[in-house]
């Protein structure tokens, strides 16, 4: 649906204003795409793609999806910024941190590989948490239903914007949240990164966090030539304050628009894989 | 019934009318390209969403998904290539029926059956309306695995007379849809490195190779679909499969029952739907040929459930914003662009629109069929051109179908290979209904199995739905897989057996399926496997075992006669090696009552389970000695 509304009004604002035509590119969460990116597109600009936000750091934190260099692909901007949280039906009665660590319970999770699971783990591994993650669910609505079910308790992945959309925040608990962005009306929820007592496992919490904290990036082709690359970047940031796009963005309701220009994009990434090696090996284990 | 007239004079509005019908027409169009799915016709068409209301807007989204299961039919029973992955059972029978030049009857049946479908479809989904909620809540995921579970054990029935390798085919479509990257542990499974396979093998690609190549290769062999020039299609023909779909009234609504149930289901497909109704089917074949030979139920049943599904899968949908399938994900979608909530409130301040989604299910059925009734006479001359001409084309469309899905080479690498696959299945007799169900149900059933276990231990197994589904699907499985290994009568439409049987029906009043593979076997052998079985299978047997066969059956002799009347070659040959069978047979040893069940030497021309009398009673007919074995 991103790549659907970028390629609906991109083109305004590149030269010659062309006509931008979606294509899907299925096949291993986006992996498949960032693999055609860095070698097999053409680098004229002509070609874009919406990878999903974790290809920047799955060479960091996975060793078997450590065959791409995340800096070699040139990143045009991110539409949004990760906002997560922690929520428990509140028919399970977790209703504190303190209760979240020291009690059994279940969370639901898709993949081992997805958002969900590794917020999930994340939290159990950075605060010694005594709940269990079951895997399998089929994305965010069936782990929902499961709650509702009353067979798990809760996730990680819910948004400020999801709990109002489904009509969840009376029925739920929020006990942590993740990432550096605001979780506009949950601002007193305690962050996973404050709840971390240890300085060298707070900053793998923030690596891991920043793989989710800009969501729904672009990128073009490795070895997209720098004038290109500037006009795709300068392309991007004029379509995400245009009142048309801004309005179309909050009719798709999938996300709130929340922009990061590719320069600090690529800055933010940049600075994170050159993490210390002890940092991102401490990353590694707290999402197994 | 305010809310109904309400969502009635919404719907009836001009605009949104056409709207239905502009959706409509897309969808029929949808469904007859092979590869191209219900999935992608809402992608391009929820923008187009934005600016219209939101009766406008489900009339549009909705009146597409309604019917792309309804034209898929016309490439399904025209070409033997399923329209959709909702037409792949229809092909066995529908395209049976082309072959015969019955092309037009099998239109006519499956688009009654499809607009039936629908409409019950959407009247189940109205009448689940004010309980949906806890109906989709009490459901858990045991139960949810023992659906599909008991889903597989259909398998029974697809495989007909051969239940092992019914069982081996099944298995082999769960083992390849184990092909990618595990949803629990996350390993990488028969991935060979390729990126392309982390996602599984791509359903429409496999289908489309399946029975899509295969079938081709045989109408490329007979020249044209049916084979030898025949009259032109009538009206008249398609009316007559109107009313035998009429006729099977009951089948039409047992079959819209399992589509918007298991429609409910989050995960079971429509393409395991159509094979579970087709299989419900086959249970009882009624008159006719036999299944897989183009019997007209093999017809109505599956396009019953495939219609009669998107009236369940909205359930979830609306209820929780949970997608009962595919393309319900996409739909919601639509519900977000529209500014709406599923949950309660499509049932509160939204229920005049949820009601107008009913009719617009509803309408959208009937003009789809309505549509295609007209445009079968046309569709069904396409059965008589030339093979050179129809095959180009059609593979030109099933390649496109098979590349848009993950846009690369491996794509045709694939269809090649499962083509290939497809075609030593039929060529070998191995069903390949049942390897596509097994392929289908793979991926839910490995799914809600972990999650069971994970959430709930072995103590899954004692949940009471769970419990009684996967009861009924061990015991069904192993009735059929019996009552298939144990033959005992000719009533699964053997034709010529039904004939020869048909004067002795006293003798056998038990009908069950022969174990031969009529294909394989020349008539000869195939009928004296009746007849011996006849002898054996009767209630009476003992008692012609022991020589008391002339007081015991009432009609000694009529078989004989009956054949003979036939006129078919070597018929009196089989008669005589008949009265052999009873003259001869000396009785097994003494409390050996499983010695009455004979089977004939592997490596012998019959390869049939047969039962009879004796121990070893030779015979020789054709010049093929083979003799029969106790058991």
């Amino acid at each position: 649906m991103a790549a659907r509304l970028v390629a609906r009004h991109i083109g305004r604002f590149l030269p010659g204003n062309p006509t931008v035509i979606v294509q899907n590119v299925p096949g291993g969460g986006s992996m498949r795409l960032t693999q055609l990116m860095l070698g097999a597109e053409p680098t004229d600009g002509s070609v874009i793609a919406a990878i999903a936000a974790g290809m920047a750091y799955a060479p960091a934190l996975d060793p078997a999806n450590a065959i791409y260099d995340p800096l070699d692909l040139k990143w045009i901007g991110s539409l949004a910024r990760g906002e997560n949280m922690c929520v428990l039906v509140r028919s399970a009665g977790i209703d504190t941190i303190d209760k979240f660590v020291h009690e059994k319970f279940l969370l639901g999770a898709s993949g081992k590989n997805s958002t969900t699971y590794i917020l999930a783990a994340l939290a159990r591994s950075a605060l010694g948490a005594q709940f269990d993650i079951i895997t399998g669910f089929d994305g965010v609505a069936d782990i929902e239903l499961a709650m509702h079910r009353g067979e798990i308790a809760g996730h990680c992945v819910a948004s400020p914007g999801d709990l109002d959309r489904n009509d969840l925040r009376a029925q739920v608990h929020v006990v942590a949240g993740f990432g550096s962005s605001d979780l506009e009306g949950y601002e007193s929820v305690p962050r996973l990164r404050e709840l971390t007592d240890d300085p060298v496992t707070r900053e793998a919490v923030e690596l891991v966090e920043a793989g989710i904290d800009y969501s729904l990036p672009l990128v073009a082709p490795a070895g997209t030539p720098p004038e290109t690359l500037a006009t795709l970047r300068a392309a991007f940031d004029a379509m995400t304050v245009d009142p048309a796009f801004v309005e179309d963005a909050g009719r798709v309701g999938d996300f709130i628009l929340r922009p990061t220009s590719g320069a600090i994009l690529e800055d933010i990434i940049r600075t994170n894989l050159a993490a210390d090696p002890a940092v991102l090996e401490i990353a590694r284990n707290l999402v197994k | 019934v305010d809310i109904i007239l309400t969502a009635l004079a919404e719907l009836a509005d001009p605009f949104r009318m056409l709207i239905l019908i502009s959706g409509v027409l897309i969808g029929l169009v949808i469904g007859v390209v092979p590869g191209v799915n219900g999935i992608m016709g809402l992608a391009m068409l929820i923008p187009l969403t934005y600016h219209l209301d939101p009766y406008a807007a489900f009339a549009l989204l909705l009146g597409m998904a309604s019917v792309t299961n309804t034209s898929d039919t016309i490439p399904a029973i025209l070409l033997g290539v399923p329209g959709t992955v909702g037409a792949v059972a229809t092909v066995v029978d529908g395209h049976s029926m082309a072959k015969k030049g019955e092309a037009a009857r099998a239109f006519g049946a499956a688009y009654a059956a499809s607009m039936i479908g629908g409409v019950v479809g959407a009247l189940l989904l109205a009448l689940t309306i004010p309980f949906m909620r806890p109906l989709v809540l009490y459901m858990k995921t045991p139960d949810f695995f023992a659906v599909s579970a008991f889903g597989l054990s259909v398998v029974a029935m697809l495989a007909g007379s051969q239940p092992m390798k019914g069982l081996a085919a099944a298995l082999l479509g769960l083992l390849l849809a184990f092909v990618g990257i595990d949803a629990n542990a996350g390993t990488h499974r028969w991935t060979f490195g390729q990126v392309y396979l982390w996602n599984g093998l791509p359903i429409v690609v496999v289908f489309l190779g399946l029975f899509g190549l295969p079938e081709l290769g045989t109408l490329l062999a007979r020249g044209s679909i049916q084979g030898k020039a025949m009259a032109v299609p009538s009206y008249a023909q398609m009316l007559g499969g109107v009313r035998e779909a009429l006729r099977e009234w009951s089948l039409v609504i047992r079959c819209s029952w399992i589509g918007t149930v298991l429609g409910a289901v989050p995960g079971v497909g429509v393409a395991a739907i159509d094979w579970i109704a087709y299989g419900h089917a086959a249970r009882r074949p009624g008159k006719g040929p036999p299944f897989g030979q183009g019997n007209i139920r093999g017809v109505i049943a599956p396009e019953s459930a495939n219609n009669a599904k998107e009236g369940g899968s909205l359930i979830p949908t609306l209820a929780f914003g949970v997608p009962g399938s595919a393309s319900m994900a996409i739909l919601l979608g639509a519900f977000m662009v529209q500014g709406l909530v599923p949950g309660p409130d499509m049932l509160g301040k939204h229920a005049s629109l949820t009601a107008s989604m009913v009719f617009t299910i509803a309408l959208a059925n009937i003009i789809g069929a309505g549509t295609c009734l007209l445009l079968t006479r046309p569709l069904a001359r396409m059965a008589s051109l030339p093979a050179p001409l129809i095959v180009p084309l059609v593979i030109t469309f099933m390649v496109i179908g098979c590349y848009q899905n993950n846009m690369s080479v491996l794509d045709f690498l694939l269809f090649g290979g499962i083509g290939f696959l497809g075609m030593a299945m039929k060529e070998l007799n191995w069903p390949r209904s049942a390897f596509s169900l097994g392929f289908v149900l793979g991926p839910t059933l490995e799914r809600n199995f972990f999650l069971a276990y994970q959430i709930h231990g072995w103590e899954w197994l004692a949940h009471p739905l769970a419990l009684i589904l996967l009861t009924v699907a061990v015991a069904g499985f192993f009735r059929q897989a019996q009552g298939a290994a144990r033959p005992a009568g000719c009533g699964a439409g053997l034709p010529v057996c039904q004939l020869l049987v048909g004067g002795c029906a006293r003798c056998l009043p038990v009908g069950r399926e022969l174990p031969l593979r009529g294909r394989h076997l020349p008539d000869d052998r195939f009928i004296s496997a009746c007849i011996a079985h006849n002898v054996g299978g009767s209630p009476g047997f003992l008692a012609m075992a022991q020589g008391k066969v002339a007081r015991r059956c009432p009609c000694p002799g009529r078989t004989g006669r009956r054949m003979v009347a036939n006129g078919q070659a070597g018929l009196t040959g089989q008669c005589q090696a008949h009265d052999a069978v009873r003259g001869l047979c000396p009785p097994c040893s003494a409390g050996r009552t499983s010695g009455n069940r004979v089977r004939l030497r592997q490596r012998q021309p019959a390869r049939a389970s047969l039962c009879a009398a004796a121990q070893r009673v030779p015979l020789r007919r054709g010049g093929h000695p083979f003799r029969l074995h106790c058991l």
